[in-house]
């Protein structure tokens, strides 16, 4: 049934085929643009309409409105380039990798998934030996922890895989200073040295992942420690990263053998699938046949493939009860994969009692 | 428009530049001189003693030194503790701001 | 880019209040405001009844018609829209908003359009001002809340000013015009008694004009107030700016006109955009193009009469003479 509504959803079709565009009614104009907002996709339709040249050909209205996405997704490029060109003066002299994650490496490697991207934080990875030296110098050149209540800086530091957020009072942007991709505490725990050591130099200095670790850590973001709800965005850089690395053949061959090298082998079932089942993204057939072993049952699967499609846009999919089952049992799921029990269980109850305090 | 909380982060033996890409765009009244910055997207208003500062390293890096010796020459006069330590604080400015960066 | 006019070509409707009042509950209105058009719906009967008092001589599309805007107020379930009925807001932004009661009006309307349009438009440069025009002059009164800016704008248009906007100057920024978007007027507090007394002096059955007022909102008792017809009407009609007012209220002080330095003006103009910071270096250049080409001042004045007079003084002194 979700499989059906996917089909029909306006954002996903544009995102598929953005000439689409040229042909779209008012109310499907209308409607997309909603979808898109929702999901912090309006740049990109900006940028792809852009990309493929067919801007003049549509409304006046919508050049309008794509002004003002573009100018939104541009302030949103330039503060995540200054933070990293602070960062890089913060750190100067520093011998040690500094291994810029997620958009700042997207945008270091200017990835096709960073056309009209919104991003909010800056990520970077660092050895967890290292972690407090930087610390350091971010405090000295400005930076301010911002998570001021105390259980949440406990949290941070015993539990997390980053130091609380830094922020420069200058700026709006957030630093999160992780030593690892996952917490510390998750079942599936990579070895962390390994990834440090493929990292390989960009811009300024920085590092980043190597491609396949790069893809991988959006992967396993998604799929095993992050919320699944509303990611449609998620997916789609998934989808542009497979389709831009796997112009080189050997990114497929090293895809799944490093996913077990890491343990990251689930949560690379379901990004190949879904990206697969709902973007239409182009993987070799020996890739899904190399990562089929790493399924889950079938009823779980059967599950996720009702699921994961209608949550992905917060408007997509059925509504009432199974949209209220999906959206809620995503969300433990991946939390429970996140922590080992009992302190998922502390976590929750903790900031439970917290909110109803009205503390959180 | 920077609140200056920080340490102080000027070094006062690396040579600093502006950095090439910077492109500043100026709007200069009697007043002050307005400068924008298209990397940062940061504003910032400086009077005619910094904007001459910035200016002595718009011609070339220097070090602190030779920033001293440039600004000697054009008041045709030593500089005093109390000048030197106000071209230290508005460079310290420059660095936190992003305006000038070490070699 | 051309000028927006390519899609006003679509006929504007004029509904009946009956109409409006159906329209609203169910499908929603596309009310166009200056350079925006917004989907409204309203599930809650008193505050469509506010909505068409203020916006029925607006301009509504008929048809299907990209919209910029949308809010929708409705209710949570059957029972409590009857037992103590909360008035939620959807702008569709995964924002929540802290419903209000129903019995407050417009307030959540007017808050949840604030919200959208401060936060969603980028494509024209926002002032948090107040803006009028009338012969080729254009006035920027960039001011805090509490200033008195909305006051004093709606008061200018109350004689024979168009009211651009009493809170969100927009400034197109490829021609540095400034673009009309002639909202309700939102009076708070003491400025409500103030503007009720000003628009009987000038205007017949001028209690029309207002809305209830709704008193323990979180910003105080509010009161909107409909633009004049005039402002209405032109609301495509676009001025250059040249003249920047910084407005001070004080009760107590004399009435004053005050220079100010080019860059005072230009950084008060700067913290008075909402969008400044993202729009970058396209607003560096049109906030410094309309410095340099303005009058400059401040006021201080402790009634509307008085800063109406003095905005009338310091535009016939100095950019009078540009119109002739």
């Amino acid at each position: 049934m979700s499989k059906v509504v996917t089909d029909h959803n306006i954002l996903i079709r544009v995102l598929k085929e953005p000439v689409l565009m040229e042909k779209l009614t008012v109310n499907q104009w209308n409607d997309l643009l909603r979808e898109a907002k929702i999901s912090n996709l309006a740049g990109r339709l900006s940028a792809d309409a852009g990309a493929i040249g067919i801007k003049d050909k549509l409304p006046a209205k919508i050049n309008n409105l794509f002004k003002s996405f573009d100018y939104n997704s541009q302030s949103s490029e330039r503060m995540i380039r200054w933070e990293m060109n602070r960062v890089r003066r913060a750190l100067i002299g520093e011998s040690y990798k500094v291994v810029l994650l997620k958009g700042a490496a997207y945008i270091a490697k200017d990835l096709n998934c960073t056309r009209g991207r919104v991003s909010v934080d800056l990520d970077i990875l660092v050895e967890k030996k290292r972690i407090d030296f930087a610390e350091d110098k971010f405090l000295a050149h400005g930076w301010q922890h911002h998570v001021e209540n105390d259980y949440d800086q406990k949290f941070y530091r015993e539990y997390s895989h980053e130091l609380p957020p830094l922020i420069h009072p200058d700026r709006q942007i957030s630093i999160d200073v992780h030593h690892s991709i996952l917490p510390v505490t998750s079942r599936v725990y990579p070895d962390m040295s390994k990834l440090m050591e493929a990292a390989v130099p960009s811009v300024d200095g920085f590092y980043t992942l190597s491609n396949v670790d790069i893809i991988l850590h959006s992967v396993v973001h998604l799929w095993q420690d992050g919320e699944v709800r509303s990611s449609l965005r998620n997916l789609l850089e998934q989808h542009d990263m497979f389709e831009e690395f796997g112009k080189d053949q050997k990114f497929w061959d090293a895809l799944v053998p490093r996913a077990e090298e890491l343990g990251f082998t689930r949560a690379l079932f379901y990004a190949l699938r879904y990206c697969k089942m709902i973007m239409g993204t182009k993987i070799p057939g020996s890739v899904m046949e190399q990562i089929a072993p790493y399924s889950p049952n079938g009823f779980a699967r059967s599950l996720m493939d009702w699921m994961v499609p209608g949550v992905m846009s917060p408007t997509m999919g059925a509504s009432g009860l199974s949209r209220w089952l999906s959206m809620n049992g995503l969300y433990i799921r991946s939390h429970w994969l996140r922590m080992p029990p009992f302190m998922l269980a502390r976590h929750l109850s903790t900031k439970f009692i917290m909110r109803l305090k009205g503390e959180a | 428009m920077a609140e200056n909380t920080q340490d102080f982060i000027f070094d006062s033996t690396a040579v600093y530049r502006i950095p090439s890409a910077a492109g500043f765009i100026w709007s200069e009244w009697d007043d002050a001189n307005i400068v924008y910055d298209p990397r940062s997207g940061h504003t910032q208003v400086l009077n005619d003693f910094a904007r001459e500062l910035l200016a002595l390293y718009e011609d070339g890096p220097k070090n602190l030194n030779s920033l001293y010796f440039e600004f000697e020459k054009i008041l045709e006069k030593k500089l005093d503790q109390t000048t030197k330590n106000q071209i230290l604080e508005t460079v310290n400015g420059f660095d936190a701001m992003g305006l000038i960066e070490p070699v | 880019m051309k000028a927006i006019s390519t899609f006003h070509q679509i006929d504007l409707a004029a509904f009946s209040d009956q109409e409006l009042d159906r329209k609203l509950s169910g499908e929603g209105v596309q009310l166009e405001i200056g350079p925006f058009t917004v989907n409204v719906q309203l599930a809650f009967k008193n505050i469509r009844d506010d909505f068409i008092r203020i916006y029925r001589e607006y301009s509504f599309y008929d048809e299907p018609v990209i919209h910029d805007n949308y809010v929708h107020i409705y209710g949570r379930n059957f029972y409590r829209q009857h037992i103590k009925p909360q008035a939620f807001v959807d702008v569709g932004m995964n924002e929540d908003f802290i419903p209000l009661p129903a019995s407050m009006g417009m307030v959540s309307l007017e808050m949840g359009l604030n919200w959208q349009v401060a936060s969603a438009c980028k494509q024209y440069l926002m002032f948090h001002a107040g803006v009028v025009a009338k012969d080729g002059v254009g006035i920027i009164m960039p001011a805090a809340s509490g200033s008195g800016k909305s006051t004093l704008a709606a008061g200018l248009s109350y004689r024979g000013w168009q009211l651009h906007s009493d809170e969100f100057g927009l400034l197109d920024l490829d021609t540095e015009e400034l673009v009309p978007y002639p909202r309700a007027v939102s009076l708070k507090n003491e400025s409500i008694s103030v503007m009720k007394k000003w628009v009987s002096e000038s205007h017949d059955n001028h209690l029309d004009y207002f809305t209830d007022e709704y008193e323990g909102t979180p910003k105080g008792t509010i009161c909107y107030m409909r633009p004049t017809i005039e402002s209405i009407e032109a609301m495509h009609v676009r001025t250059t700016p040249n003249v920047v007012i910084l407005p001070i209220f004080d009760p107590t002080s004399k009435p004053e006109i005050r220079p100010v330095t080019k860059t005072m003006a230009f950084f008060r103009t700067v913290m008075s955009s909402a969008n400044y910071g993202d729009i970058g270096a396209d607003a560096f250049r049109a906030i410094s193009n309309l410095i340099d080409r303005s009058h400059v001042c401040e006021i201080v004045y402790p009634t509307l009469k008085d800063a109406v007079n003095l905005v009338e003084q310091i535009v016939s002194e100095n950019v009078g003479d540009k119109n002739e």
